[in-house]
């Protein structure tokens, strides 16, 4: 009686220690779909090029879970995010998307046998969160971190630090080049032209 | 690729022991050097970076590093501008509790009707360290936190043309003839063996920047490498059973640490994305390495052409990489630069 009330809180306890825990897990979540990512990098299934397209549109889903496009996008615009209407910051979000794609991908399809590595895991405020990894290959260390924001209780990716260089900064400086001179209107026009031509 | 790595381990199973001993020499003579480096962020394991920030003309790689970076000082310590700044900023999202869902409204999937004010805390990303005083004097937007002057603008955008052309027409095309020739393990080797020799370096600017334990790593990687490691051809002090992990310093990066800022970006030609204070790291740090004292001075710069020629057959593809994903790639690069360089920086003040 006794020994199965002690079990009953017991699990309770844990269960509520357990809830808040999974919640506030940034590298777990990050790490879950990084795995997935390599789990299709190494599906023996999809080896070839035919299976490239078909890798391809999986990690795109992946991607729609692991990242938050919107406020990456937000991020890299900044200050300029205000001078995008509506409609162009649609865009926008769209375009930068596909061009971080093709900027990328590949090189994530080139990773099939480096070994990853999950570090620390960095709290910068209550919704922030840092997730320090490695990556091992021919026998150096390339550091990733990858920014998180919790939102409706989901950890999702807004910002990929890769040897301390952190992207959406680096494109924050670009754009900030660009609309210096130019209208939100021309560089959605750049982003087009990137994306369409190779 | 990744078997490389392995290589070097299974190369000498037998040496093994004889690291474990020399572990515990290490141990002794560095031991405090070894616990350091287990609780801090990784300092030393930035690589490929420079290689790849100015991989078409690359500075040689460990030998000297190029810098530069806002003043450590004005940035390193102002972290905790994510709260004050960004609530006085921006009531609406960052200061609502994280799970409600008032953090939408701009954020939320439709990309639309951001209000003005709430999106000012944008750019106050974890780097946004610098800009307090930016922030106090208007309650306008700030500036991205990390950038550099740049006068001589007209001068590096043509330089980076120039040097763009140099790598894909002359220096890229050499490289991969070289790499056709010679296999990848051995050029990691040849690679090490350069790193081995350029020790002087790294532990002059380990000891200038007043960092003992970074000199005693040094040291005993010298002393395995050397030994067992047969002449520097191997790395082995970097391997998981000892642990001793290069220690990338420069003089670019010790006068950082002492509070020098890099004035402003020069792109030199050949040698790619610098500043004043780097340019002048760069030559002490020549000066520091024996390679370059080798006697007719023709020998030495084919010494350091030989290194430069290896450093890029080991990376090819990162320049492309990263141009193709710039819109803009000077300001790319000169971006990546500046971001490498400042970190470089702060993982040392950091620390202290």
């Amino acid at each position: 009686m006794n020994k199965k009330t002690f079990a009953v809180l017991g699990i309770v306890l844990m269960l509520l220690s357990a809830l808040p825990a999974h919640a506030g897990a940034p590298r777990n979540t990050v790490e879950e779909n990084v795995n997935k990512v390599l789990s299709i990098l190494r599906d023996p299934k999809l080896k070839g090029e035919g299976a490239k397209e078909t890798k391809k549109a999986k990690l795109r889903i992946v991607y729609d879970v692991m990242f938050d496009d919107v406020e990456l996008s937000r991020r890299t615009l900044a200050r300029n995010w205000n001078k995008f209407s509506p409609a162009e910051r649609k865009e926008f979000v769209q375009l930068f998307k596909q061009v971080l794609e093709k900027a990328y991908i590949d090189k994530i399809l080139s990773y099939t046998n480096e070994k990853i590595v999950f570090d620390r895991e960095i709290p910068r405020g209550e919704n922030l969160a840092e997730v320090q990894s490695r990556i091992i290959a021919s026998g150096k260390e390339i550091p990733i971190s990858y920014r998180v924001i919790m939102k409706n209780n989901i950890w999702k990716v807004y910002d990929v630090v890769v040897e301390n260089v952190s992207l959406v900064q680096n494109y924050r400086t670009q754009f900030n080049g660009i609309l210096a001179k130019s209208t939100p209107e021309e560089l959605l026009a750049t982003l087009r032209e990137k994306v369409k031509g190779q | 690729m990744a078997g490389e790595s392995r290589k070097e381990g299974k190369t000498i199973p037998v040496l093994r022991s004889c690291l474990i001993a020399a572990l515990a020499f290490v141990f002794l003579t560095g031991g405090c050097a070894h616990s350091h480096k287990q609780a801090p962020p990784p300092v030393s394991s930035a690589p490929a970076a420079l290689t790849r920030i100015t991989a078409d003309p690359s500075a040689s790689q460990s030998v000297a590093v190029v810098t530069a970076a806002p003043d450590p000082e004005s940035g390193s310590s102002a972290r905790p501008k994510d709260n004050p700044v960004t609530a006085a900023a921006n009531p609406g999202p960052d200061t609502s509790p994280s799970a409600a869902p008032p953090v939408g409204p701009d954020t939320q999937a439709d990309t639309g009707e951001a209000s003005g004010e709430a999106d000012e805390g944008l750019e106050d990303d974890f780097i946004a360290d610098d800009d307090e005083g930016e922030a106090d004097s208007a309650a306008g937007p700030r500036e991205e936190s990390l950038t550099i002057a740049d006068p001589w603008e007209p001068f590096n955008r043509a330089m980076y043309h120039f040097n763009d052309k140099l790598y894909f027409w002359v220096i890229k095309p050499v490289a991969q003839g070289y790499a056709k020739v010679l296999p990848e393990g051995v050029r990691i080797s040849i690679r090490n063996v350069f790193v081995n020799i350029a020790f002087p370096v790294r532990f002059v600017n380990c000891v200038l920047q007043l960092d003992l334990p970074c000199a005693a790593v040094e040291t005993g990687r010298f002393v395995i490498n050397s030994v067992w490691g047969l002449g520097g051809l191997f790395d082995l002090a970097s391997d998981e059973a000892i642990n001793l992990p290069k220690q990338r310093r420069d003089l670019g990066q010790t006068l950082g640490v002492h509070g020098i800022g890099p004035g402003f970006f020069i792109n030199w030609p050949v040698l790619g994305p610098s500043s004043p204070r780097d340019t002048i790291g760069l030559a002490g740090d020549i000066l520091m390495d024996p390679l370059a004292w080798v006697p007719p001075w023709y020998a030495a710069t084919s010494i350091a052409a030989g290194y430069k020629l290896n450093e890029t057959s080991l990376g090819i593809g990162d320049y492309e990489a990263l141009k193709e994903a710039a819109i803009d790639p000077y300001v790319a690069i000169r971006d990546a630069y500046v971001q490498y360089r400042y970190h470089k920086i702060k993982q040392v003040t950091d620390r202290k």
